[in-house]
């Protein structure tokens, strides 16, 4: 008796209640997914997508050498603003990988089925992410092949990090953050990767899955540990989001500075990064659904939800705005009086201000409509704003407190110059490569998982 | 490995195998062959089922313990190596704060203790299972690869007191399986 | 019909007199020794800890009753009625603030007295901690928090007539732009209450601190009383240890934050080192506060955290319930730590009366909370996920 064979060829919308299409079954759960992987031949737009992210690779690998090579200088740093899109971008990446963390735990802690056809997808963001993130100190630090120098490790001059600077402290908070999704993201992929060696016909391929699942024969014994495991990761990774963009935040909270020294950072930065997560989790999903035909599997109910959330961490954001401008004045503490009158009105930055009210606070209000909220097209558009929005919150941050400092004789004007876009451009490529390297090499939708939410009658098929 | 109870003639046995269509089907026929009296066996699915471990009793495992070790080691070590950096071995005063700044260490103690947890938790559960492990008898069973796939596998193992090759199969195949084979060693 | 936990009404009928009585006589009591005996200033210190306490948990009830109108799922189904019940008694405590707003005034906020005049900061304050905008504030507070909260109970009443689905789509419409209301009033209401008690200093973290402080203690209260009734019909049915584990691992998470936003604002303030911040942290780690603190952190979350981490004690509720049981009497502490070294800043001292009148406030609460709890079903029997849940458990 041969397996039957029934594969799923395109997409169509499904808006039933389930969470996955009624097409679904567990044998064609594995082979829509698994053949994503396992096809030979390859599309010619996926080497289109490749090609683009590469070039812009490129482009990252031309400016971190010119950055090199020269140094810092390069950038548009000046002396009031030391820490300038570097920081920005940095915070941007990290933020931009929460939504991942908070996909693939939170949600799998409140038994959120719905997560399981994408938490994979945005498990693997995050992991780029936090890389185009990781990139931004290390180069800043202007001698990055010293970077080393910023772990505890022995030498005979007896020098240790500053263990109050919370810049180390974000030296920790990051590679944990790196090292937890990595093995997060693994360890989900172990038993699919079991399949795909059960299911690849070339010997070498056969081989390489084999390895990579560690000879995962799914023995009941084994899901036991497994799954027990995979919570207890869940719930460590749960906290571990909340205190990496917490620590994020200390970099500015802790300090002097009027305009990032304020109590409500933390909380207000982990929100925006879940904000701006979620953005590009759509920004992401909604187009590779599409193409690739998962309608069935990432459902509109998948996007309403992420738009739901995107909604009610955007409302948090505003609250963090709102809490900045009433206490720069209740505090009645001149500097940040001022510096809030400079951040709105009299600055030179005032307009990033409104935009960034324009893309965090205005634009998500159309988010209330359920028939905007379902509309895939809308929301892809609307994420990019969240996006863009986002940046500017951190550039706002950044340079408008800056550029305005305690001294009026050190005021200066910070922009970027094109190497600081270059960078930044290139980040974004390097993002998209692995993203399109990801999506053809590895299963995007976590098989085993999406098999335990298929409802039962349908198992029986 | 291999201590099989059979005479050296004929290949020695891990066990022997059913193939079940459906979860119902797999849940049912384990129930029988635990009530049977069968001790060693196990079942092989493409994703968990909480029944089979209710009936296997496979609910009770140490692996919450070990990241627990892990992540006290770890909180203790991120506290003490803050604290010899900065008190021991190398002193300094830093804008007047204390040398054992302890507020200042939270993010970083927490930060040690996340990671060795994380850290246990993936090695702990991988050695545990004993992976990795590529080889094992199962996988010579050619309809196993559907194991991973949307085939459901119950194994009784030759070390069972109770196995006795024929007899074995003989129930297995009562069972209504879809399959029944030899698990060669 | 049944209305409510039948074989359990004498029971609460009981409960709500002895409450009311005690209530009634803790407060008339404390404020005539209080009044008579010149300790003006004390009795009102403790009356807006026993007030500021069940507002609190008033208040986090109608938050966890939007949350839950929102996000659905059996955790909030089967409290819901205990949040309806909490949120309802908006007006009461509204009648509870008047003695605050008429006499306490002075005694509590240093910008209500005619000194503030003669302090450049508070001038530059006037514009928002003056006495008429106070009262403005605290009754478009109330007005808000009475005028929603009416509403989703009388939809959710409806409900419980008709059993049409539409209300429950309306009901999570309106809980929506709740949301955001609920955070602001809360926030001010905090920064009115309680962080203008040190006119100087500000915090922008403090209206987060409160809501997540008070969703604790409110989860606690919630487990309490599951505990007492969940052995009968028809909670008994819903209640079981599958929901209890919900209930703990959510009360986990608030710890948690607590613990976390508790963290935060003192690390940030501790590392900046300014001297417009520091003092509310001098006042609460001097002259015996720093081990009243330290035994803060200790009990308010170290314990309770680590108790929580345990499945089998989140499953079961004796067992649980002790852990609900020091939290709220933790959540009392925590207040008393927000407030008091305002006043007392060289030592702790814990009077009678500190802990007496939130006592007897909480009698009085109690006592309306219990007669609006008895007077539904304890279930929303029309519910449309109704069958659902049942079946589930």
């Amino acid at each position: 008796m041969s397996q039957q064979v029934r594969t799923i060829q395109g997409g169509q919308e499904y808006t039933g209640p389930g969470v996955v299409g009624p097409e679904y079954d567990n044998t064609t759960v594995t082979e829509k997914i698994s053949n994503l992987v396992l096809r030979k031949d390859t599309e010619l737009s996926w080497f289109a997508g490749v090609a683009i992210g590469a070039f812009g690779g490129l482009i990252l690998l031309v400016s971190v050498t010119y950055l090199v090579l020269i140094g810092t200088g390069i950038w548009g740093l000046n002396v009031p603003v030391g820490w300038g899109f570097a920081i920005i971008n940095f915070v941007w990446w990290i933020g931009i990988g929460h939504a991942g963390t908070l996909i693939s735990a939170i949600l799998h802690l409140m038994q959120q089925s719905w997560r399981n056809s994408i938490n994979r997808f945005a498990e693997a963001m995050t992991i780029f992410a936090v890389m185009c993130a990781g990139m931004f100190p290390l180069l800043h630090v202007g001698r990055p092949w010293l970077a080393y120098w910023l772990m505890p490790l022995p030498n005979t001059m007896a020098l240790w990090p500053q263990w109050r600077s919370p810049l180390v402290w974000d030296v920790f908070a990051v590679s944990t953050y790196f090292t937890v999704s990595l093995i997060f993201w693994y360890m989900g992929m172990i038993p699919d990767l079991g399949t795909l060696r059960d299911r690849a016909t070339n010997p070498y391929l056969r081989q390489l899955f084999g390895l990579l699942s560690m000879g995962w024969r799914g023995a009941t014994s084994h899901w036991a540990r497994y799954e027990k495991a995979y919570l207890i990761l869940a719930g460590l990774s749960t906290p571990l989001v909340l205190s990496v963009h917490s620590v994020v935040s200390f970099d500015f909270a802790v300090s002097l500075v009027p305009g990032w020294h304020t109590t409500v950072f933390p909380p207000y930065f982990v929100a925006g990064a879940v904000y701006a997560g979620f953005a590009m989790v759509l920004t992401c999903t909604i187009p590779v659904r599409k193409y690739y035909g998962l309608e069935g599997l990432i459902t509109i109910r998948h996007l309403e939800n992420m738009a739901k959330v995107t909604l009610a961490t955007g409302y948090i954001v505003i609250y963090g705005y709102a809490m900045e401008a009433f206490i720069s004045w209740y505090s009645a503490s001149p500097y940040e009086g001022f510096m809030m009158w400079n951040r709105m009105w009299s600055g030179p930055y005032w307009w990033s201000y409104w935009m960034l009210l324009f893309c965090n606070a205005f634009s998500i209000q159309f988010l209330w409509f359920k028939k905007l909220r379902r509309s895939p097209i809308f929301l892809w558009f609307l994420s990019l704003i969240v996006g863009v929005g986002m940046w500017l919150e951190r550039f706002v941050i950044v340079v408008t407190s800056l550029a305005r400092d305690y001294l009026p004789s050190s005021w200066d004007v910070y922009s970027g110059t094109v190497w600081d876009w270059s960078l930044y451009i290139g980040t974004i490529g390097f993002f998209i490569m692995m993203m399109f390297l990801f999506i053809r090499f590895l299963p995007i939708i976590p098989m085993s998982e999406m098999k335990m939410i298929l409802p039962r009658s349908k198992k029986a098929e | 490995m291999s201590h099989g109870n059979g005479s050296s003639a004929e290949p020695q046995l891990h066990g022997i195998m059913a193939e079940f269509e459906d979860e119902e089907a797999i849940i049912s026929a384990t129930q029988q062959a635990v009530d049977a009296g069968y001790k060693k066996m196990e079942t092989y699915t493409p994703y968990p089922l909480e029944e089979l471990m209710d009936i296997l009793h496979l609910h009770k495992n140490k692996v919450a313990l070990v990241i627990l070790i892990g992540g006290i080691f770890g909180c203790i070590v991120g506290f003490f190596m803050q604290y010899y950096a900065s008190v021991i071995h190398y002193p300094i005063n830093v804008g007047g704060r204390p040398f054992n700044s302890w507020p200042a260490f939270v993010p970083v103690m927490f930060e040690c203790t996340i990671l060795f947890a994380a850290l246990s938790a993936i090695v702990g559960m991988l050695t545990m299972n004993g992976l990795p492990r590529p080889h094992h008898p199962v996988f010579n069973v050619e309809r196993f690869k559907y194991a991973s796939q949307d085939r459901f596998f119950l194994c009784i193992e030759s070390d069972d007191p109770k196995f006795e090759i024929t007899e074995t199969k003989q129930f297995l195949e009562n069972l209504n399986p879809h399959e029944v084979s030899e698990v060669e060693e | 019909m049944t209305t409510t936990t039948e074989t359990l009404r004498p029971q609460l009928d009981q409960l709500q007199k002895v409450s009311l009585i005690l209530g009634l006589v803790i407060v008339a009591g404390s404020a005539a020794a209080a009044f008579t005996m010149g300790q003006q200033a004390e009795f009102f210190q403790s009356y807006l800890i026993g007030f500021f306490f069940w507002t609190g948990i008033a208040l986090s009830c109608w938050g966890l009753c939007m949350l839950h109108h929102l996000v659905t799922g059996r955790w909030g189904f089967v409290l819901q009625r205990v949040f309806e019940s909490g949120m309802s008694t908006f007006p009461l405590l509204f009648v509870l603030f008047l003695p605050i707003l008429l006499l306490g005034m002075q005694d509590l906020y240093p910008w209500a007295r005619p000194e503030a005049a003669d302090d450049p900061l508070l001038q530059h304050k006037e514009a928002y901690l003056n006495y008429g905008f106070f009262v403005v504030r605290a009754v478009i507070y109330f007005a808000i928090w009475i005028g929603v909260s009416s509403y989703l109970i009388k939809w959710s009443n409806a409900q419980d007539e008709s059993g049409d689905p539409a209300l429950s789509d309306r009901l999570q419409a309106l809980s929506g732009p709740g949301m955001p209301l609920f955070a602001l009033t809360v926030t001010f209401a905090s920064f009115d209450w309680l962080m203008s008690l040190d006119p100087h200093w500000f915090s922008t973290l403090y209206g987060v601190m409160m809501i997540v402080s008070a969703g604790g203690a409110t989860m606690a209260f919630a487990i309490i009383m599951m505990n007492y009734l969940h052995k009968h019909e028809p909670l008994s049915r819903f209640a079981n240890a599958g929901r209890f584990y919900e209930w703990g691992k959510i009360e986990l998470a608030f710890m948690l934050l607590w613990f976390y936003m508790m963290l935060s604002q003192f690390l940030i303030i501790w590392a900046a080192n300014l001297p417009e911040e520091t003092p509310w942290y001098i006042h609460r780690s001097t002259g015996g506060w720093e081990i009243y603190s330290f035994c803060l952190i200790l009990l308010r979350f170290v314990v309770p955290f680590c108790l929580l981490l345990s499945i089998p004690r989140k499953k079961n509720p004796k067992r649980l319930v002790r852990v609900a049981v020091l939290i709220l009497v933790m959540h009392f502490a925590d207040l008393f730590w927000h407030i008091m070294p305002n006043f007392s800043q060289h030592g702790v001292h814990i009077g009678l009366l500190n802990i007496a009148l939130p006592l007897g406030i909480g009698g009085i609460w109690f006592a309306v909370f219990l007669m609006r709890l008895k007077s539904r079903p304890i279930i929303p029997q029309k519910d449309p996920r109704f069958a659902e849940y049942v079946e589930a458990t």
